[in-house]
């Protein structure tokens, strides 16, 4: 079931270009931090930790949305337009680091690129055909039920993180990142939840600051550092909920959505190519514009992003006619059918 | 005498996986059957639970009566289990509380859809076997259908989808071959055997094989429980071992 909202698709893109901006932040504020701003950088740090929960929360959105009920063309396509660019973006940053192809392979195999996010993403669309039947025809109840399951599942583990226990969680497949896909289908299917819309961004909100509060004052016992901590999945939401059931004007003007789709359709590959823009660059100490650390990384963030897209424009374009000549327009046109 | 005691306990081990499916299964079809029935059953899941880490407690800090030692084992129940054993009643507890949703995916699984998820679960396994012989460490993060989970919907899938009769003999044929690369595995490196890993393709097979040997024609759901008393006793042997 979708449900039918103004600005419906703008919005969601808007949130992706907004997870995006969020992951060069977080990535770009170890390089501009010295002595004199440690505390406040580890609170932006702990902020934009958000940036993968939002990437998660739209793939598992979208992909338990839609099946056409064929396995191996689902797998096909997802491997095409998520691993091989990943892959070759991958072994570039590696050469760049010294790296060659031969030895990026055995790094591959040793698990010594171990790029998370990708094998995270990977295992839960092994899996999301089989979920999509799963809330195909479930009721709204039930689907409240499930999400609250995830829900009292993560505060017993931010709980036992607290009080120094080993939590169990090894038994339960609806935990770790793949929480993140779920709860982003969830939230959005379930309609009787979008009347607590404020209520989310309250829970955000204090989220965040109980967060920061532990960031500043309790450094030993900081939950929210941890990846599946309550207030990490409140302020996740929050944020999802802010900008996706928004019905600002700004988004029902005809010219922002098509910038935003177009910005929104490049964000993959903006995630893949912000390491290769991101190391030369603070290599080069360009970013050092002020003495303020603020200032820099907000300078270095914006630049890292304004290049990054300029780069992933060309390397979607250059993907895109890579497969068309491979596959003598089969695959490509096979994608856009699917 | 370390062999053979190490030996034994794989063994043990691995009658608890199979008890586990069967009982995964057992929950599956009690569940579409009616929904007070399912209710008792996880309540025995709980009980279960409890009584098998009660049993590992009470062996590592004896018997004392007093609130401190009442919270410290609510403490533990809550945090993890004590023992293997108590993670396999725990997983199953896991299981069971998610029944309902697994319940809903299965119902709408069409013939083709049921082989597929056969396929992937298995294909996981695999991949997992691969990884292990060929040193190679690519952990796929956030899979669902691993542990036991991935045995209980394997072992449901087989006895739910409708196979050829040449389809069977292949089956057949390869949960021989398992159980022959298991033995020869343990006897070539007893020290290094991969039989005690839970994602050992050929165990899941053999261990499959079995489950689909006892249950063809039976209805597990009928089976008198045995469960919490199975629980006492893997616990007491796995800690006096």
């Amino acid at each position: 079931m979708i449900v039918e909202r103004k600005g419906y698709q703008t919005s969601y893109g808007l949130l992706r270009i907004l997870a995006c901006i969020l992951v060069i932040i977080h990535h770009f504020d170890a390089v501009v931090l010295d002595a004199s701003c440690q505390q406040g950088m580890a609170v932006v740090d702990n902020l934009t930790m958000v940036n993968n929960g939002l990437f998660f929360m739209l793939s598992g959105k979208f992909a338990l949305e839609y099946f056409d009920g064929n396995v191996s063309a689902y797998y096909c396509k997802r491997f095409v337009k998520i691993v091989v660019p990943y892959l070759v973006i991958n072994c570039m940053i590696n050469m760049m680091q010294g790296y060659t192809i031969t030895e990026y392979i055995s790094r591959l195999r040793h698990g010594e690129v171990y790029d998370w996010f990708v094998y995270a993403v990977i295992g839960f669309y092994l899996a999301a055909p089989f979920f999509y039947y799963m809330f195909y025809d479930m009721k709204e109840k039930y689907k409240l039920l499930f999400l609250l399951s995830i829900v009292v599942y993560i505060v017993m583990n931010t709980v036992n993180e607290y009080f120094g226990n080993v939590f169990y969680t090894a038994a339960n497949p609806f935990f770790d990142t793949l929480s993140f896909f779920l709860i982003g289908y969830l939230i959005d299917n379930i309609v009787s939840l979008k009347r607590y819309k404020w209520y989310f961004a309250g829970a955000g909100i204090a989220a965040a600051c109980v967060s920061t509060y532990e960031t500043l004052y309790l450094p030993g016992v900081n939950t929210s550092l941890y990846g599946l901590c309550i207030t990490r999945i409140c302020m996740c939401v929050a944020v999802y909920v802010l900008v996706c059931w928004s019905n600002s004007r700004i988004i029902q003007d005809k010219n922002i959505q098509k910038i935003v789709k177009r910005l929104a359709d490049l964000t993959y590959y903006v995630y893949l190519v912000h390491g290769l823009v991101q190391e030369p660059y603070a290599a080069s100490h360009s970013y050092i514009i002020s003495k303020n650390p603020y200032i820099r990384l907000a300078a270095g963030s914006l630049e890292i992003i304004a290049v990054s897209f300029v780069l992933a424009y060309f390397y979607e374009r250059i993907t895109r006619m890579i497969y068309k000549i491979a596959g003598k327009k089969r695959i490509w046109g096979r994608l856009k059918s699917n | 005498m370390f062999h053979s005691l190490s030996g034994l306990f794989i063994v043990l081990k691995g009658i608890t996986s199979l008890v586990l499916v069967f009982y995964g299964y057992r929950l599956l079809e009690i569940f579409s059957q009616g929904k007070r029935q399912y209710e008792k059953e996880l309540l025995l899941c709980f009980f279960t639970c409890l009584l098998s880490q009660g049993i590992c407690y009470v062996l590592q800090n004896g018997v004392h009566i007093s609130i401190r030692y009442c919270y410290r084992y609510v403490r533990t129940v809550l945090a993890g289990p004590l023992s293997d054993s108590a993670s396999r009643w725990y997983e199953l507890l896991i299981f069971a509380l998610f029944v309902p949703f697994l319940s809903c995916m299965l119902v709408h699984l069409n013939e083709k859809m049921k082989r597929s998820l056969l396929f992937v679960i298995l294909g996981y396994f695999t991949f997992f076997t691969i990884e292990i012989f060929g040193n190679i460490t690519i952990k796929i993060a956030c899979y669902p259908f691993l542990n036991i989970w991935g045995y209980i919907l394997a072992g449901w899938l087989l006895l739910h989808i409708a196979w050829t009769r040449k389809e069977k003999t292949a089956g057949i044929i390869c949960w021989i071959l398992s159980i022959v690369i298991l033995e020869l595995e343990y006897f070539c490196y007893p020290d290094a055997s991969q039989m005690e890993d839970f994602y050992f393709i050929f165990k899941c097979i053999t261990m499959l094989g079995i489950f689909c040997l006892l249950c063809g024609k039976r209805r597990p759901e009928k089976e008198i429980t045995i469960l919490p008393v199975l629980a006492g006793i893997v616990a007491l042997v796995e800690v006096f071992i």
